[in-house]
């Protein structure tokens, strides 16, 4: 397991895929700071109506934020594994080794290291932001911050056990990438649905961090009841081991 | 001799399309084996069942003396294999490339160097993949493919759209492979100038069934008629038609059809000629494939 692991190291950091995407992270990020953060407590002229997001808030706003990227994890996974699908690539491993679960616990694991560090670099450049332009005073505590890395951790390996779910279901770069980004989509969309907010992985991976107060809460729609962390929690778990495992049966009961 | 892969009563479906319909048949070890079929014969379907991408509906595949399926695992790390495509990294280079599959393997990567070498890439080594040619790309396949020092080789066309000197490169190769490595080699092409220059034995399936197999003189001999070489052409005709030989041919070409050549030299030797040659007629392994599959390869 060492070497598919080095293997898929190796294999991601010498493409371009994941510095391009890191760097449009990173600019996204820095946007959004800008104009969540910045602009309203700056010059709330130039956004009428916004509220101003103080600190300590602001923290966790970043986090979600950061967290809400799904389209990373999502697009990192399904090019990097639908490209092998695609070139044969993937064949040829299992023709060197066979252990179809451990090549899919190998990516799973790579890539969503790999879109948890961009998470939390994300999340870093928010806080500096936050510490260096937003108003107000005062940070999270120690344990909040820690909450934060491995709820985000967990939030990424979902997103990216969707991707490779949805490669192993259509082996096919463009329409496994297609249906990945459009559940993120329409899951978010739908959790406005009081029936399907509870399980909703869009809006319980954002619930897992807490919620924020005025503008924040509830993702902009205040009217609607907050879904506790630790529940927030279980149902984003319950969506990675259910993806995983349609991703692993996928590939293990079916031809390369 | 030993048995390198054996095949019973091998059956996969595509839906409606039977690929495989009840294919059997052995490779020894230490050969060339030319896998040949018309498109569509199942030949790649083979090879993925074979080395587990498949799944078979029915039947046995043993490699090695391991049963394909429960020991699948075990055997992929004793073959080497390039099905379809070469299945390489574009953005990787040519070296990096074999530093993945060692470490899929699980192997270190020691021998990374000596196949280069072996397939004259050394120079090129460094190179992203995304810029070699084909057969570049063909000869480092067969270096991934060797990186555990496999026993058996399943190669799928592997000579495929290499221009001639890529060809002749790769050729030389997989000869010195079996000549001097003691590999056994599977290699289906549609090519049949390859296989005859090449494979010392021969598989031929078409619709997912075996329709021959043998060595590659035992495939092409089978001609009825032999021809005589000999200094009075007119002489020996004559002789030979008043012994009842049915003799045709003219001026120095001598054919007699309908015998293996012995009774022929015991009528010329009784008369006193003496014949330098009497050989078989040959067919072309084209003659063979057209005549047993109707199709072309």
């Amino acid at each position: 397991m060492t070497g598919l692991l080095r293997a898929e190291v190796r294999k991601l950091t010498r493409r371009k895929l994941f510095w391009v995407m890191l760097v449009i992270l990173m600019v996204v990020m820095g946007m959004a700071a800008m104009f969540l953060l910045v602009v309203p407590a700056r010059a709330p002229e130039a956004m009428p109506g916004m509220p101003a997001i103080r600190k300590p808030d602001a923290y966790l706003l970043g986090a979600q934020q950061a967290i809400g990227q799904s389209w990373f994890p999502i697009v990192l996974a399904a090019v990097a594994m639908g490209g092998e699908m695609r070139s044969a690539a993937f064949a040829a491993t299992l023709t060197r080794d066979s252990r179809r679960w451990a090549h899919l616990f190998a990516r799973l694991a790579v890539f969503a290291a790999a879109s948890w560090s961009a998470t939390l670099l994300a999340i870093g450049e928010w806080a500096a932001v936050t510490a260096v332009l937003a108003s107000g005073e005062g940070a999270p505590d120690v344990d909040v911050w820690l909450g934060m890395i491995w709820k985000s951790g967990l939030v990424v390996s979902t997103w990216t056990a969707l991707a490779l779910a949805a490669v192993t279901l259509f082996r096919s770069l463009g329409p496994a990438l297609g249906a990945a980004l459009a559940f993120s989509f329409v899951d978010g969309l739908v959790s406005l649905w009081t029936a399907y907010r509870p399980v909703s992985l869009s809006m319980n991976s954002t619930a897992m961090l807490g919620e924020l107060s005025g503008f924040a809460s509830g993702m902009g729609f205040p009217g609607l009841d907050p879904i506790p962390p630790g529940r927030a929690t279980v149902v984003v778990a319950a969506w990675a081991v259910g993806l995983v495992g349609v991703a692993w049966a996928s590939l293990q009961l079916r031809d390369v | 001799m030993s048995v390198a892969v054996r095949l019973r009563d091998v059956h996969k479906r595509y839906g409606e399309t039977r690929a495989l319909d009840g294919l059997s048949f052995e490779i020894p070890s230490g050969v060339l084996l030319g896998f040949l079929g018309p498109n569509g014969a199942g030949k790649t379907t083979t090879f993925r069942t074979i080395l587990g991408l498949a799944r078979p509906d029915r039947g046995v595949i043993e490699v090695l003396g391991m049963r394909v399926g429960p020991e699948t695992s075990r055997i992929v790390k004793r073959v080497g294999a390039i099905v379809e495509e070469p299945g390489l990294y574009g953005f990787l280079s040519g070296r990096d490339n074999l530093v993945v599959a060692s470490d899929t393997l699980g192997f270190g990567h020691e021998r990374i160097d000596e196949l280069l070498a072996f397939v004259q890439l050394t120079d090129d080594a460094g190179r992203k993949v995304a810029g070699y040619s084909k057969g570049m790309r063909q000869r480092l396949a067969l270096a991934a493919a060797l990186l555990g020092d496999p026993e058996v080789l399943f190669l799928d066309e592997p000579l495929d759209g290499l221009d001639p000197a890529g060809q002749a490169v790769l050729r030389d190769q997989l000869r010195r492979l079996v000549d001097e490595h003691d590999k056994t080699i599977v290699m289906s092409t549609h090519d049949l100038g390859d296989v005859e220059h090449l494979a010392d034995r021969v598989v031929v399936i078409s619709r997912g069934r075996l329709v021959t197999e043998g060595s590659l003189s035992e495939l092409t001999a089978g001609g009825d008629r032999v021809r005589v070489v000999v200094d009075d052409p007119d002489r020996a005709r004559r002789l030979l038609a008043a012994d009842g030989f049915t003799v045709d041919g003219e001026a120095d070409e001598v054919w007699v059809a309908g015998t293996d050549g012995a009774g022929v030299i015991r009528t010329l030797a009784n008369a006193g000629v003496y014949p330098s040659a009497v050989i078989p007629e040959r067919r072309t392994l084209e003659e063979v494939f057209l005549g047993i599959t109707g199709e072309q390869p």
